[in-house]
């Protein structure tokens, strides 16, 4: 194998569709990099966009808990097993303990959950003191000593005895497991394994060959990694399927889709996950967690490839069901650390799934599987399994899991499992939210006697189990606090540090719940402690001092501005507003949010004025952090008590702290914007200096500054107006323009912008230069192909259009609504919103017909978002300038035997009657005779979209006396109702529901009679559908209209015979 | 439910006196059935969806609350804005597959 294909296996890179540089480059390259010093590390895992690369080194230990399970075989062991290995560590850990403080046994007591059986244990010891004596010197099975005589015997030659390395201490308390021996099964002793042929001619095939695999198509890339679980496919190609059995079919076949779903295109991917989907019964739970299960878990995963598993775990779930369950210690093995996961998607991935996966298999199916891990003495596999029990109490219910958590919280043999226990809490606290409050009596008792435990991990946990429960409660449900308001009192006076700082986070967060007596006491206490901590160095106590200020700052009325003048604010101005405090980025933000708390106490003026020196300072984060500070303030609040002079020196620092950034952070130009619009008026004297500074960097040659200045121009154009300097609008609108040349596309959407507001400011009429000037120059623009670039220019047309557009000659709007047309195929949403809101403007501006016309073309085209866009356009021209201006064309247009512009027509018309709404009663009439024709047309698409029309139609004119022509529809409708495909039966349902509103639940029911009770399932199912979502509306409207049923029972007696008569069911029995 | 995303799952739980609030980009948005013409009735949510985090967040997208919610006209006619609190709880699979394929992209 050459050199070449070593490295490619080595770095692992992508070996599929991959376009490469020229070999002779490649060698030069590669020559350089074997002739340099530097040794590239080639780690399989070293890939930089693998999941792995980027977790640290906490999430990692997902890896160790499974090798540590794979390595005990946990997986495949029950419970119960799983139970008894676990007592048995834990229960030689506690005797010996026992014998060494000599402590004699204690009486026989109640049994609990998780004390392990005293017999068992006593068994077990029992019987390993004995094996110690029997077995002193040797391993004995089945009463033959395994000397070694017998062993030459039994094993084939080759085997050698090796002696004893000296380092080795045999520890006579642990003896190898022989109970699962059988002799009698293994009668030819250990072999040693000959290397598979599959693995030998897997490891032949060069995976850097592989193009396309058998059966599967094109894919984006086949990694070396790969290899390893679908090396079969590639391996097995040649053999004929006849020759395998029925699980390799399968086996095969679930390679081949998982491969397809993990690499392949998204198409190629889409019908793959259906497939899967689909026969995921027929395919087995086994055959599918068997390959999926250790895919996960593979080191150079990236993070799509992990989603797109994920995705199956999920879809599967729902249809394997009850099937799932043995497989759920596995699948949570995987799933699990995904809680943990730096990325939000991705955690709420993993609680969707696991959400899911306990309402499959139970609660006491999960209890059991995840039970062996709560005390367990790894802290990363107790914070999963906590996590993992929130999401399990979200899902199925807190009430049900109550009972176990009291047992967890009270175990009386490990804290451990209190821990634990207080984590579960916390956690369901911080899912759940509010959701808890019916449950807090509960959840409270089951941590109150954790509070004053014995181990101050413990204590800390619980306290911070309370502040969460605390805080996803507030303001309610303090009486289930009382009772343990004491204890945590007594907590606080007795920790130092972390404890105390868990202890006033959990006091902190009941303040906001307490009555304001009872508030204000306890902020009154707190905040003794709190300003002796406001100086602690410690980064937690300062989150916590932070964090307790602003709850108590917000409920309790005790901390008056004088008091807060007097007692605090120097105090926590000192301590915090440091440049320190800058540099953290969580204490920066908490601290920020604290200090406009507290200015809603004490006023807007005293904190501003306090801070407007550090917009000054020489540090960017402390300044970045004051202007955010006076931004939110001031925005919040108002600078309504703000003195001229703090005005002066708070505009004179925000230009300080504006011209010195960096790093053209948006914190200080939206600081700056919101600030100037709060002042207004006031702002006057101090426009020259700002605008100077703009314009001189709007000259600037970083393309950044020029940006900014651009986007703060876009931000103060309304207080300009506002102060009268229409001049210097115009001046900046004249700069701007010259502008429109910029190269840098982003700077130039942020001129267009600024160019717009000003338009919107000073109006059409005054524009320097005139309208008819600007717009010809931004027709040429739009053509340009960055984002922000168009979208910006289709909004300040669209201004245009509606405020100017007697400035702009009717071509000139022609030729624009040509280039409009292009944007429709924008793949940004908002970009096509826009085009189609400034079709509707210069539809206004220049009447319908000639915009009609370019728009009725465009249907023709073969792209579909262009056409449904189209439609949408049709739709908006015919509400600004009435239908009956645009419906005779769109009509006349109908007549067009070409299926992809009828529909554009059919769809025009949906967005039409929904946007008119009641107007549609007088069109009703004019359009039926073409919503007939397509409501019996052979094309789906055809009756979908008429479906929709209807609907829309009949929504609009309910009670307007259209019954007739409703009633004709839904006769057109109901042969539909048959359809399979799922967005053309919606449409159909929501037409038939459309007509029942205007026709009447009594005349729907008539039709559905004929189909409720009849013998095949198929039929009865679809007119069960259309009955149940009538119910749902009307259930009471179609009482009335139940059939009589009065041929059922026997049949009526002959006269004079009355006895024997029976009395007729009444029909509503028979339907209820 | 929205009309292109069959996968998003709202709450339905019984709705308080808390109105929805919509985000910036979901402004207009009938939380029913994603028309954007002819509101008609604000959008009840329930209790749950109203405190802690969730509050004061859009009920569509889960962004920044903006303005109150409102079902369209048709929605109020078919009493669709009596099935209970409107609150999306589900990311919706192809707005996380976008998050990855963005990811991949942006790597």
């Amino acid at each position: 194998m050459t050199d070449l294909d070593n490295r490619a296996k080595t770095q692992s890179v992508k070996l599929t569709g991959q376009y490469t540089a020229p070999k002779l480059v490649e060698d030069e390259i590669m020559e350089e990099v074997e002739n340099s010093p530097v040794v590239v590390s080639s780690v399989s895992s070293g890939n930089g966009k693998s999941v792995y690369s980027k977790e640290n080194d906490y999430q990692r230990r997902k890896y160790d808990t499974i090798q540590q399970m794979e390595k005990a075989g946990d997986e495949s062991k029950s419970y119960k097993e799983r139970m008894k290995l676990k007592s048995l560590e834990n229960g030689q850990e506690d005797s010996s303990k026992e014998e060494e403080k000599g402590l004699e046994r204690r009486k026989q007591r109640k049994r609990r959950w998780d004390v392990t059986d005293e017999d068992t244990n006593q068994i077990d010891k029992k019987t390993k003191v004995d094996g110690v004596i029997e077995t002193s010197s040797l391993p004995t099975i089945n009463g033959i000593e395994l000397n070694d005589e017998i062993l030459n015997k039994l094993l084939p030659p080759g085997f050698v005895k090796i002696p004893q390395p000296e380092s080795y201490k045999p520890r006579d308390d642990e003896l190898p497991d022989f109970s699962n021996f059988d002799a009698s099964g293994n009668a030819d002793g250990y072999m040693i394994p000959q290397e598979s042929k599959m693995l030998v001619e897997a490891k032949l095939v060069n995976p850097a060959m592989i193009s396309d695999v058998s059966g599967i198509g094109e894919l984006q890339f086949f990694k070396e990694e790969d290899m390893k679980y679908f090396g079969k496919l590639i391996v097995k190609k040649d053999v004929p399927p006849e020759s395998m059995s029925v699980d390799e079919k399968k086996e095969i076949r679930t390679m081949r889709l998982l491969l397809r779903i993990k690499n392949g295109s998204t198409q190629n991917r889409k019908t793959a996950l259906r497939s899967l989907t689909e026969n995921a019964r027929f395919l087995g739970p086994k055959v599918l967690f068997d390959q999926i299960l250790p895919l996960m878990m593979e080191k150079s995963l990236e993070d799509q490839e992990r989603h797109l598993l994920v995705k199956v775990i999920d879809r599967i779930l729902f249809k394997l069901d009850e099937l799932i369950r043995p497989y759920t210690h596995k699948i949570l093995i995987v799933i699990m650390p995904l809680l943990v996961d730096s990325d939000l998607v991705a955690r709420l991935e993993g609680r969707e799934i696991i959400s899911n996966l306990s309402k499959a298999a139970g609660l006491a199916h999960m209890i059991s599987t995840l039970r062996p891990d709560i005390d367990s003495s790894d802290d990363y596999v107790r914070n999963i399994v906590s996590r993992t029990f929130g999401v399990v109490a979200y899902s199925l219910g807190v009430q049900n899991l109550l009972p176990f958590l009291k047992a967890v919280c009270h175990s009386k043999k490990s804290w451990l499992a209190k821990h634990t226990g207080a984590r579960i809490v916390q956690q369901i606290g911080m899912i759940m939210g509010s959701g808890i409050l019916p449950h807090l009596n509960g959840l409270i008792s089951c941590v109150a006697d954790s509070i004053n435990d014995e181990n101050a991990q413990v204590r800390i946990m619980t306290a911070n189990a309370i502040a969460s429960l605390a805080e996803s409660v507030a303001p309610y449900g303090i009486e289930s606090f009382e009772e343990i308001l004491q204890d945590l009192w007594g907590g606080m006076k007795k920790h130092r540090g972390r404890g105390l700082a868990a202890f006033l986070r959990a006091i902190g967060s009941t303040i906001p719940l307490m009555d304001e007596e009872y508030a204000n006491y306890y902020t009154r206490e707190v905040f003794k402690i709190l300003s002796r901590e406001f100086s602690s160095p410690d980064e937690e106590m300062k989150r916590t001092c932070l964090k307790v200020v602003q709850q108590c700052c917000e409920s309790a009325s005790v901390l008056t501005k004088k008091y807060m003048l007097n007692e605090v604010l120097e105090n926590f101005m000192t301590n915090f507003w440091n440049r320190r405090t800058a540099l953290d980025k969580r204490v920066a933000g908490l601290c920020v949010h604290t200090t406009v708390t507290i200015s809603k106490k004490v006023g807007c003026a005293e904190i501003v004025e306090r801070i407007l020196v550090h917009l000054k300072d020489s540090a960017e984060p402390f300044r970045r952090m004051a202007v955010s500070t006076c931004d939110t303030i001031i925005s919040e609040i108002g600078s309504m008590d703000l003195s001229d002079r703090t005005v002066h020196r708070l505009v004179d620092g925000l230009l300080v702290a504006f011209q010195e950034q960096t790093t053209q952070d948006p914190v200080f130009l939206n600081g700056f914007g919101h600030i100037i619009k709060s002042i207004g008026i006031r702002s006057k004297p101090h426009l020259p200096s700002i605008l100077s500074t703009l314009l001189y960097r709007l000259k600037s040659k970083s393309p950044e500054v020029r940006l900014q200045a651009a986007d703060l121009i876009t931000q103060i154009a309304p207080v300009i107006k506002l102060c009268g300097e229409e001049d210097i609008l115009a001046k900046l609108g004249s700069i701007l323009y010259e502008s429109l040349g910029e190269v840098f596309p982003d700077v130039l959407g942020s001129v267009i912008a600024a160019l717009g507001s000003i338009v919107v400011a000073l109006g059409a009429a005054s524009m320097n230069p005139p309208i008819s000037q600007i717009l010809p120059t931004l027709t040429p623009i739009l053509k340009n192909r960055h984002v922000r670039v168009q979208e910006t220019t289709i909004e300040l047309i669209g201004k245009i259009a509606d405020k100017g557009k007697e400035f702009v000659n009717h071509r000139e709007w022609m030729r624009i609504s040509f280039e409009l047309l292009e944007m429709l195929k924008a793949s940004k949403k908002s970009i096509r919103v826009a085009a189609n809101e400034t079709f509707g403007h210069i539809a206004k501006a220049i009447g319908p017909a000639d915009v009609l016309v370019t728009l009725l073309n465009n249907l023709k085209v073969q792209e579909r978002q262009l056409r449904v866009c189209t439609a949408v356009a049709i739709g908006i021209v015919a509400k600004t300038c009435s239908p009956f201006t645009v419906l005779p064309a769109l009509m006349n247009e109908y007549r067009t035997p070409e299926v992809n512009v009828q529909n554009g027509v059919l769809k025009a018309m949906t967005f039409m009657f929904e946007y008119i709404g009641d107007m549609s009663a007088d069109y009703v009439y004019a359009v039926s005779p073409l919503l007939e024709d397509a409501l019996i047309e052979r094309d789906l698409v055809h009756r979908q979209t008429a479906a929709t029309v209807v609907r829309h139609m009949a929504l609009g004119c309910v009670g307007m006396g259209l019954e007739d022509v409703f009633l004709h529809f839904l006769n057109l409708l109901i042969p539909n109702i048959f359809e399979t495909s799922p967005h053309v039966i919606r449409r159909i349902m929501d037409g038939i529901e459309g007509c029942r509103n205007i026709v009447g639940p009594g005349l729907v029911m008539n039709y559905l009679l004929a189909g409720l009770f009849h013998p095949a399932r198929k039929v009865r199912h679809a007119y069960w559908r259309i009955f149940n979502e009538m119910y749902v509306q009307s259930c009471d409207a179609i009482v009335p209209f139940y059939p009589r049923l009065d041929g059922v029972g026997p049949a009526p007696a002959m006269e004079g015979n009355a006895a024997t008569r029976t009395p007729d069911i009444p029909e509503l029995d028979l339907m209820i | 439910m929205s009309r292109a995303q069959f996968d998003l799952v709202m709450c339905l739980k019984q709705p308080g006196t808390t109105i929805g609030k919509v985000c910036e980009r979901c402004d207009g948005r009938c939380p029913g059935c994603d028309s954007l013409v002819n509101s008609k009735k604000m959008a009840r949510i329930c209790d749950d969806c109203s405190f802690g985090n969730f509050a004061d967040r859009c009920i569509i997208c889960g962004g920044k609350g903006f303005t109150e919610a409102y079902y369209c006209s048709e929605c109020v006619r078919t009493e669709k804005d009596r099935d209970g609190c409107p609150k999306v709880t589900s990311l919706g699979s192809s707005r996380v597959d976008m998050f990855y394929e963005k990811k991949k992209k942006g790597q």
